[in-house]
């Protein structure tokens, strides 16, 4: 397999994960944000924000010390796997999951709290509990922001780089992703692979934003 | 026997209900906007959490530590925008409370409310295809569709233009009649409901100012904010004449026509709007209007600085005509004088 192959293949594993594993919950959480009126819900907002301001380097470095043996994460691994979380594939996905977070959750946040609340007494009267109106209202009321937000994730992560050369290191096959792979092409004066790579990350991120604005664009009234 | 009991403060608004209700008919639930209708409905439901005690039938469904989940209360709602789901079909709108039921055991059929409400050609569109009537109609169904004790009613033709308004009000009356679940229903038009209800609840500034049996008429007088504040009188149908399609109706030993047959004998209530009402001083026999009653004025009251309501009294039963301060001034009116009112229209209610 060449080089941009497997790279292409690593990055494309990892987004897939990455976006899936944050589909899972995201929505959840974005639905907590947009209707808790308590205390600490601007404390975890800012939480969830922090990756959109801290530079990539500060958030590796953080999730480095972590995941190393004696880390928090990486002691906990350790113990479940029997192998180091820094400089693996699964230790990139734990860092990816985080850096794509506000990406998942601000988009679903922000189209949860446009929402019509008068639908949710609605299916309440109805006989509609909690988790009821969660899964067959706000779902698929927001189908269109989900695709959106799991378009996001996608593109942010096959556009990571910083998060990843502090936690995951260069390791062909296993966490050198197209972001790297580029960077090492450069560095080694590779121009012609260097055009490839490039061109492929470019046309994927306006295929995937392409995917993310027609979710978003105003639905006609049918 | 509906119990509600408790006070709660929204930003500059304070419901303060103390109310019991007779569980059964239909209570006309009147009032000016802000008076706290909607608050009392929602508080019953369980929508808004409230420290108010909400009891029915002996079973609390708040207070006392307490709160029955609005999920779990037996009640339906119906509410003035429809609320349907946009992104279900209307058959689709109609099972969500079906499924909900024969979860918790109770099997109910869609066919009989959708041939009450004449539903079969819209089921397989989606809301924001159907008209505004169309939509509340749907609305209503649904609403049938859930099992419910207690039926709330909120504002649920005022979304609504005149015709689509006539589409559904008859519908929306026969359910009431037919379903015999005990229902509130708030409006601001007084007519909307006055052939349905039984009795009466009046809330003003989050009180309950008035709760009665809507025979005991005097209580709707001072409500409705639309100028069709009005009276209600008894009358006994004596007979209806064929060829002009009237019932002629006795109040004491005077004479009233309204349109329509009514059986003889049968004591109805008529419904008289104050702006339907003028006054002579005298009767006027070569004038079109069939319905001049001998009154006597029993209190005058300044409305604006144009209008004024005067109070009359008939033969025992109380009415009140809206007139111009210029008239009251021209006809020298005042507490004590015997004057004819004559009614443009009325109304059986």
């Amino acid at each position: 397999m060449t080089e941009l192959a497997t790279a292409g293949l690593v990055t494309f594993f990892l987004a897939t994960i990455t976006t899936l594993v944050l589909m899972s919950f995201a929505p959840l959480l974005a639905w907590w944000l947009a209707r808790s009126r308590s205390r600490t819900q601007p404390l975890i907002e800012a939480l969830i924000a922090l990756p959109l301001v801290l530079p990539p380097t500060v958030m590796g470095f953080y999730l480095l010390l972590a995941m190393a043996p004696d880390g928090l994460l990486g002691a906990a691994w350790m113990q479940a796997t029997g192998r180091p979380l820094a400089f693996s594939f699964a230790g990139l996905v734990v860092g990816s999951v985080i850096y794509s977070l506000p990406f998942a959750v601000q988009p679903l946040a922000a189209a949860f709290r446009s929402m019509d609340f008068g639908l949710l007494d609605a299916a309440t009267v109805l006989g509609a509990s909690p988790r009821d109106r969660f899964l067959y209202l706000v779902l698929p009321l927001h189908r269109r922001a989900m695709i959106a937000a799991a378009a996001l994730c996608f593109a942010h992560t096959i556009g990571e780089f910083g998060i990843v050369l502090m936690i995951g290191g260069n390791i062909e096959g296993e966490t050198r992703v197209l972001s790297i792979a580029l960077f090492d092409q450069v560095e080694a004066l590779r121009y012609a692979d260097a055009h490839a790579t490039a061109a492929v990350l470019l046309i994927l991120s306006i295929v995937l934003l392409t995917i993310v604005y027609t979710a978003q664009r105003p639905r006609e009234r049918t | 026997m509906l119990r509600v009991f408790g006070s709660v403060t929204r930003t500059g608004f304070t419901a303060e209900f103390d109310l019991a209700l007779p569980l059964e008919g239909v209570t006309a639930v009147l009032g000016a906007s802000g008076a706290g209708k909607s608050t009392l409905l929602r508080c019953i439901a369980g929508l808004d959490a409230t420290p108010i005690e909400v009891e029915v039938d002996g079973e609390c469904w708040q207070g006392n530590g307490t709160f029955v989940p609005p999920h779990r209360r037996s009640v339906s709602m119906v509410f003035q925008d429809g609320r349907l789901f946009p992104h279900l079909t209307v058959r689709d709108n109609l099972a969500f409370p079906l499924v909900r039921a024969a979860r918790a055991g109770t099997r109910l059929a869609l066919g009989d409310v959708v041939d009450t409400l004449a539903l079969a050609p819209l089921l397989d569109r989606r809301p924001a295809t159907l008209s505004g009537g169309q939509r509340q109609r749907v609305a209503l169904a649904r609403a049938l569709l859930a099992p419910a004790r207690l039926w709330l009613l909120d504002e649920p033709l005022s979304s609504l233009d005149s015709d689509a308004r006539r589409e559904i009000a008859p519908y929306l009356a026969d359910l009431c009649r037919a379903r015999a679940i005990p229902t509130l229903y708030v409006t601001h038009a007084l007519d909307e409901v006055h052939h349905l209800a039984s009795r009466v609840l009046v809330l003003d500034h989050g009180r309950v100012i008035a709760n009665q049996s809507i025979d005991d008429a005097g209580a709707i007088a001072p409500l409705d904010e639309r100028g069709a504040r009005g009276e209600v009188l008894r009358a006994r149908a004596v007979h209806y004449l064929a060829d002009v399609d009237l019932t002629e109706l006795a109040i004491g030993s005077h004479r009233l026509y309204v349109a329509g047959r009514v059986a003889d004998g049968a004591t109805v209530r008529v419904l008289v709007a104050a702006r339907d009402v003028g006054i002579a001083l005298a009767d006027v026999a070569d004038i079109s209007i069939l319905n001049r009653l001998p009154a006597v004025v029993t209190a005058l009251t300044e409305e604006t600085s144009s209008s004024c309501l005067v109070v009359l009294d008939c033969d025992g039963q109380r009415l009140r005509a809206r007139i111009t301060q210029l008239s009251r001034k021209r006809l020298g009116l005042m507490v004590g004088m015997p004057v004819v009112a004559l009614i443009k229209s009325v109304a059986l209610a």
